[in-house]
């Protein structure tokens, strides 16, 4: 494929967006000064900030990529079952109120199962947080290296490399302040950026001639009946569900969102997010009107705004792709760099850790994270950025183990252990013996089991006011 | 929504294209198919040095002249409609295409796409059927290739469907039932 | 067995179309609306 963006003016886009926000975040980081500043923004994001971060974060470059290429294979249930990714938001809703309550000074998700449920549920929730942060930190920092390189022709290595940098430094200079302040920009850019190519996909193709040529030549893509794609819609959803009630990017903006923000923010995220991956996968139904071949489906996105845009088109879709990767990927450097410093550093290492000597940690933290992600992105492992895909069976057995524990006194520690456990182990069984597209949905389903059985048995009674008064 | 939820060939895809390995062959060479990267989920790639390795191994075997470069697919049986056909990318051929039939003869429902500088190209969203397959140039013709669209039977795709909606029932009753436990006071 | 086949027609297909656009084409003021208010009412951070 031919680069839609001459490499020379790639590199000037990448350096000139890059200086804007790690100068940006550098003057937010002025402002914070302590752990809480850092970490939480100071604990008060308010409604704007709040609801463009959620957002922004659950665009990343998938979004823009795959809902195309999920339209592109599975047809318009896979493009609405892609936006049901939607109702993990939505669902989330409830649960930043009552985490926010619960845990007004908490700091992670791991503060929260450790408390709830002790050390053993606490070791196994962090093993698959870590595997499902690090999972999609090096599948972002290989996205953006080969999605650069793919765009204007500029080498893997340097595209990837140089948006590692400008993402790491304003994350460490300007701590969440930087990375809820650089999201509000960023979606701006990717929601404007995708609804100008669809307006002008429905101007050049228009809707009508879009339908009648996909009947002709994909006709599946129009089925409502497409038995694939009917079996994804749920198994995508609880995926989406997994990923969000257990990471530590959505629990620190929980505890950083304002008093009685959270639950609107979650809410109001949800539903701006639901229309943009139909907006995103429509663009894709107009490769056979346009009849562009499509060497690999997921750059059927950036060919098809290309062709209608032109050199235009490069630059907007170059923006956007780099807007939605540094939106997720700082806020999972932020998450997980939190997570590593207050449940690996403070909760293993060094107990006794004072609040400014977590800061210093969290920013060493945050430089090794970004260290790490790089050298594992350098070699160019592909099969690293393919395990993303089997932590469908770890998330979703993290879904019940979150919410009845927020919720019920009697859900038993164990039974959130061994529903864990269980759900991962049968989870990847059915991914390998059945499909990847059963895999969260068996998961969900065995730890559903575990840990409701457990807990009828063993009769457990927790005390939520211990929650409340203990100290982080 | 972070991962995507169909696993792809497309990162592989993507460094097929640059990869140096091909530009370190002959370019006219003719070769048998060579297709060392399994695009299923989950499975390992072959790592690069043993590819190189058998790149030069194939390379070295003499194998019929075609006309048009070989023609592959990643799978032969597809369930969801769609598949990558890949060949190796000629010498700038500006009249290379590529067919679709449903006949081996190329007779009935015959559509063709320009694929000069291309070296894969993405189907999908078709009905059930024998789809065949060949790139075609002024010299001729490449092997054809036939691929089955079998989709899964409706009532496979329903029972999967009725599981995750009953699974995301119990969740949002359970949220609702702790909302209004927790507004009673009475914490489960 | 051969596929069920249910086409969804040209006009559900536009309004689905036409209905997300529309509604992410305003997402942006909305947002920028939502800013302003916390922005005179101070309550930014």
């Amino acid at each position: 494929m031919n680069p839609v963006l001459s490499p020379s003016l790639a590199f000037v886009i990448l350096i000139i967006f890059g200086l804007i926000w790690v100068g940006f975040g550098y003057w937010l980081g002025r402002r914070n000064k302590s752990l809480s500043d850092y970490m939480l923004a100071g604990r008060n994001v308010g409604l704007a900030l709040a609801t463009a971060t959620a957002m922004a974060t659950w665009v990343t470059s998938n979004t823009t990529m795959t809902a195309p290429q999920l339209t592109y294979q599975l047809g318009v249930w896979g493009m609405v079952g892609y936006s049901l990714g939607a109702v993990g938001l939505i669902l989330f809703s409830p649960l930043a109120t009552r985490i926010k309550s619960l845990l007004p000074q908490g700091y992670t998700s791991g503060d929260f199962i450790r408390l709830r449920y002790g050390k053993l549920a606490w070791r196994i929730f962090l093993v698959i947080s870590f595997c499902y942060a690090f999972g999609w930190l090096v599948s972002l920092g290989m996205a953006g290296g080969i999605l650069v390189n793919a765009l204007s022709g500029i080498d893997y290595r340097i595209g990837m490399s140089v948006i590692l940098i400008v993402c790491v430094g304003y994350t460490l200079l300007g701590g969440l302040r930087a990375v809820i302040a650089t999201d509000f920009i960023q979606t701006l850019i990717i929601v404007a950026g995708v609804a100008a190519v669809a307006w002008l996909v429905i101007d050049n193709v228009g809707i009508e001639s879009l339908h009648s040529s996909v009947i002709e030549r994909r006709p599946m893509l129009l089925n409502l009946l497409f038995p694939a794609s009917i079996m994804f819609l749920f198994n995508n959803l609880l995926f989406g569900v997994g990923e969000i009630f257990h990471s530590n990017v959505w629990w620190s903006r929980a505890f950083a969102f304002g008093e009685g923000i959270g639950g609107k923010a979650y809410l109001i995220a949800g539903f701006m997010w639901l229309p943009i991956p139909i907006v995103a996968g429509f663009i894709a139904l107009a490769a056979p009107a346009l009849g562009l071949t499509v060497p690999a489906a997921d750059m059927v996105g950036p060919l098809v705004a290309g062709e209608i845009m032109g050199a235009t088109g490069g630059i907007l879709v170059f923006v956007v792709i780099f807007s939605a990767l540094a939106s997720s990927l700082d806020s999972l450097l932020a998450a997980t760099a939190d997570l590593l410093t207050q449940d690996i550093y403070r909760g293993h290492i060094n107990p006794s850790a004072t609040d400014a000597q977590c800061q210093i940690a969290g920013k060493w933290v945050i430089l090794g994270l970004g260290a790490f992600t790089w050298l594992l992105c350098f070699p160019r492992i592909t099969t690293l950025a393919s395990l993303l895909y089997f932590t469908g069976a770890f998330v979703a057995s993290a879904i019940w183990p979150i919410v009845f524990g927020l919720y019920f006194r009697r859900t038993s520690a164990l039974g959130a252990s061994l529903g864990m456990i269980a759900g991962s182990c049968l989870g990847l069984l059915a991914y390998f013996t059945i499909g990847f597209y059963v895999a969260a949905l068996v998961s969900c389903a065995v730890s559903l089991l575990t840990i409701v059985t457990v807990s009828a048995l063993r009769n457990e009674d927790f005390d939520f006011q211990l929650l409340e008064n203990s100290r982080h | 929504m972070s991962p995507g939820a169909i696993p792809d060939a497309n990162y592989l895809s993507a460094i097929r294209q640059d990869s140096p390995e091909d530009s370190d062959l002959p370019e006219k060479c003719s070769r048998p198919p060579l297709h060392l990267i399994c695009l299923l989920p989950g499975s390992p790639v072959v790592p690069a040095s043993l590819l190189t390795l058998l790149v030069l191994f194939l390379a070295l075997d003499p194998a019929p002249v075609l006309a048009a470069p070989a023609l592959e697919s990643n799978l032969s049986v597809s369930n969801e409609g769609y598949f990558v056909l890949s060949w190796e990318q000629p010498v700038s051929d500006s009249s290379l295409r590529l067919q679709q039939a449903g006949d081996p003869g190329f007779t009935t429902d015959v559509e063709e796409w320009p694929v000069s500088g291309a070296s894969q190209f993405t189907q999908s969203g078709l009905f059930n059927g024998d789809y065949y397959f060949r790139l075609i140039d002024n010299d001729g013709s490449s092997n054809t290739l036939v691929i089955q669209v079998r989709h899964h039977s409706l009532a496979r795709a329903s029972l999967f469907f009725s599981l995750g909606a009953v699974l995301f029932s119990i969740l949002v009753l359970t949220l609702l039932l702790g909302r209004r436990s927790l507004q009673r006071g009475v914490d489960g | 067995m051969d596929t069920a086949i249910v086409l969804i027609s040209p006009g559900a297909f536009s309004t689905l179309i036409l209905l997300a656009l529309t509604a992410a084409t305003l997402i942006p003021l909305v947002m920028l609306g939502l800013l302003i208010r916390d922005k005179r009412n101070n309550r930014l951070w």
